[in-house]
């Protein structure tokens, strides 16, 4: 009685001695160069290492190959072994969220320049809280379901209405809600650190005039619009829809001061796109 | 004494305080959280280190590394599930102290043990690796070349379940160092020269954004499983008794003594990490409590001996793996090989030169490692309440932060080339797939960074010992240092076949 073959251990096998293969096709398809004054061609020459290197992939692929034909072993993850808290398998969802972080990634660097580095991240991180909060709420969900003490029954009036807010058309409102605030925090603490900047630089004061001052005065206008829309929208029914407001908070939050820290302290080029007036 | 005079104005300076502050406390929390790693946070702050001066940047990284380590142990004790492997063994009577009601002095001795540790092994660093950096004057380019592959074996050999997949990854990493330019003649080496000429590929794969993709994205992809677990109920208690009496710790001392000298030597061998020796500490620990005698409860009965032994011993590895780090740099774990790799961002090479011409570097670490394993101590008990809450933050805030963190500091490294700068996070997003893929399929990852990092030493040397030896392959085993290193890689690779080959039948059939 054989154990059944698992497919991911072939196909990582097959994988390797395939990556193997190319490897070894390209090392051979450069040009072997040797160090200077090597007239005597001692030096093995820049094909050694990638040759090498992909010959001893090749060895060790076989030899994972043939051994999963012959024990048909699962491979084990190689995680660190944290003990599992809870992990579940794999479902649709998770895929989805795999290939939509994934995707949504490379759009991010597609878009980068264009639309700039505060929206764009803005933008990125809101869908990203927002699903993967989504995700996450499911647990909660579970108990609702069951109207345990997390909450009433999804039957029931209150289960409804929480069920029901968290729409397609409230997404996209909050969605746009993170831009016009990361925009507003973005424009005003522009404005008027520059023009601070400006007022010290025609009264000749270099205090005013200098980076560190203008990036306190940055953080803390910006920091002022933030936190006045976070107590703001306590007053708004929308703000008690908890996925979208943690989504327009930490997104517009974590873009804000990765911006501070990495272009305006260490002087990060990153790019402004549609903010760049 | 002037290069200490020197570090000591570097790392005194406010600056290089404040960033080491900021790694510890960013340290702990992030070994506060399961399933994030010291190697991560690491990785992710890398980029930020890259940005300024050596103390500060390296100081904050190493504070980092101490900090989770250390931090690992919260979780550990509070709910029993460690922040990382580092803090496995804690779990034992961690939990046990905490179900008696004892959670504080727990984690008081965790903190304790984890300071004891840090600062004993930093005093072997100190006086061990100039010694063994001394040692390297002895290499030529045959002894070197063998060293590195020697690192390679060891960690293939240890890393992971399958010998074969650890060597697979291993070739892996050096095929990506090869990548890019001949260190000899500069002539190109990527895929189709004509057209990849003029762009960033023509530089080859950098270390930053593979380090960055490996530990940072490819742990986003591989958590996207976890998101809907339930949140974890934690009750915080009082803190009151927080420290072990003086007489209990000098009752320990053997205890001490013993786990320092583990977590040392086991750090500093290439290749292994705290999650060993802290198994091992804690054995020994088991046996000297075993007769109950001079005033130690057994371990294994949730008693402070049970948290001590594996405390002391995971955070001595910081100092041991710094010990092959700096003076042959081979990295002690895989923490220690991203920090290896920022020093060679920074342009630091290590080795008998780095003792020699820039020594005021070397103490800046030593002094930089001395605050952070003090901050450490500080920040830790002082907050412990504070980080004890952290572990309630969900993932499902966190994964999106960790993921760009990831792309926005592979995008930082180059500075200021937009083209260069999305290259390389491109690059970063194709190794966090890349090492998402390895993991799902049980390959393990650390000999693919080690590779990475070695690949350029083993291919100099190698290349450098085939031409003065005037075309002999066999120079390597005419060379006596070589073939004991030779001889090392092959007892390491042996082993560790025999040992899953007892492990395998062990599983078969048990009562063998």
């Amino acid at each position: 009685m054989g154990q059944e073959r698992n497919r991911k251990s072939l196909w990582g096998a097959g994988g390797i001695i395939l990556l193997a293969s190319l490897l070894i096709f390209y090392a051979f398809t450069l040009e072997q160069q040797r160090m200077i004054g090597d007239e005597a061609g001692h030096d093995p020459g820049s094909r050694a290492l990638p040759l090498g290197s992909g010959i001893v992939m090749l060895i060790a692929g076989l030899y994972d190959l043939g051994k999963q034909l012959r024990t048909g072993q699962k491979p084990r993850m190689q995680q660190e072994k944290v003990p599992s808290q809870g992990a579940g398998q794999g479902t649709r969802a998770k895929r989805m969220l795999f290939w939509g972080t994934l995707f949504g990634s490379i759009l991010y660097l597609l878009l980068l320049e264009r639309v700039g580095f505060l929206i764009l991240t803005t933008l990125f991180l809101y869908f990203l809280f927002f699903f993967y909060g989504r995700e996450g709420e499911k647990e909660k969900g579970e108990y609702m379901r069951k109207g345990t003490e997390k909450g009433p029954p999804l039957g029931s009036e209150a289960g409804g209405a929480l069920k029901s807010s968290v729409t397609g058309a409230n997404m996209i409102k909050g969605g746009i809600l993170a831009f016009v605030l990361v925009t507003i925090c973005y424009g005003v603490g522009r404005i008027v650190s520059r023009e601070l900047f400006y007022y010290g630089r025609s009264v000749g004061s270099s205090v005013l005039a200098s980076r560190a001052v203008s990036t306190v005065v940055f953080f803390l206008c910006s920091a002022g619009v933030y936190g006045g829309t976070l107590f703001l929208g306590q007053k708004t029914s929308f703000w008690k829809i908890k996925t979208i407001k943690w989504s327009i908070l930490l997104s517009v939050g974590t873009a804000l001061v990765l911006f501070l820290v990495f272009r305006m302290i260490f002087r990060v080029a990153l790019p402004l796109g549609i903010l760049d007036l | 004494m002037d290069a200490f005079l020197l570090a000591l104005g570097q790392v005194l300076s406010l600056e290089t305080i404040l960033w080491i502050a900021v790694g510890e406390v960013l340290g702990i929390i992030i070994g506060a959280l399961p399933g994030l790693t010291a190697t991560m946070g690491i990785a992710l702050l890398l980029p930020l280190s890259f940005q300024l001066p050596f103390a500060p940047g390296f100081g904050m990284l190493l504070a980092v590394y101490c900090g989770a380590v250390s931090g690992a142990s919260i979780p550990a004790i509070l709910i029993g599930i460690p922040g990382n492997p580092n803090a496995l063994a804690t779990v034992y009577d961690g939990t046990l102290m905490t179900a008696k009601g004892q959670a504080s002095l727990a984690l008081g001795s965790a903190v304790l043990a984890s300071f004891i540790g840090g600062i004993l092994s930093l005093l072997a660093l100190v006086l061990f690796a100039p010694l063994v950096a001394q040692f390297t004057l002895m290499f030529g380019p045959a002894e070197k070349a063998a060293l590195a592959l020697v690192g390679l074996a060891i960690i293939a050999s240890i890393s992971g379940n399958e010998l074969a997949k650890g060597i697979a990854t291993g070739a892996m990493g050096l095929a990506i160092a090869s990548f890019g330019v001949d260190p000899f003649t500069n002539s190109l080496r990527i895929p189709f020269p004509e057209l990849f000429r003029e762009t960033p590929m023509a530089t080859g794969i950098g270390l930053i954004p593979v380090l960055i993709g490996l530990y940072g994205v490819s742990q986003v992809f591989a958590d996207l499983k976890r998101l809907s677990s339930p949140p974890m109920e934690i009750h915080l208690q009082q803190f009151t008794e927080r420290f072990p009496s003086f007489k209990k710790l000098r009752s320990m001392w053997r205890i001490i003594l013993e786990s320092t000298g583990v977590g040392t030597l086991i750090g500093a061998i290439p290749g292994t990490g705290a999650s060993i020796a802290v198994f091992i500490a804690y054995d020994r620990a088991k046996k000297i409590t075993a007769s109950g005698k001079h005033g130690l409860e057994p371990v294994g009965t949730g008693c402070v001996e049970g948290v001590f032994a594996p405390e002391v011993a995971n955070n001595a590895v910081t100092g041991g793996a710094l010990i092959p780090t700096l003076a042959l740099g081979i990295p002690g774990d895989s923490s220690t090989a991203v920090l290896l790799g920022a020093l060679l961002i920074k342009g630091v090479v290590p080795g008998y030169q780095l003792f020699q011409q820039k020594m005021h570097l070397v103490y800046a670490v030593f002094l930089t490692l001395f605050l952070a394993n003090l901050f450490m101590f500080l920040f830790q008990l002082k907050g412990i309440r504070w980080f004890a809450r952290v572990i309630r933050i969900p993932l499902s805030y966190l994964l999106p932060i960790v993921l760009i963190l990831s792309l926005i500091g592979a995008y930082a490294v180059s500075g200021q080339g937009f083209t260069t700068a999305v290259y390389d996070t491109a690059l970063c997003l194709a190794f966090g797939l890349i090492g998402y893929l390895l993991k799902k399929g049980g390959y393990p990852v650390a000999p693919l960074v080690l590779g990475v990092i070695l690949g350029g030493m083993l291919e100099e040397n190698f290349r450098r010992a085939i031409k003065l030896s005037q075309g002999n392959y066999f120079v390597f085993f005419t060379k006596p240092l070589a073939v004991v290193f030779i001889l090392m890689a092959v007892v390491s690779v042996a082993l560790s076949m025999i040992q899953k080959r007892r492990s395998a039948r062990l599983v078969k059939n048990p009562k063998l």
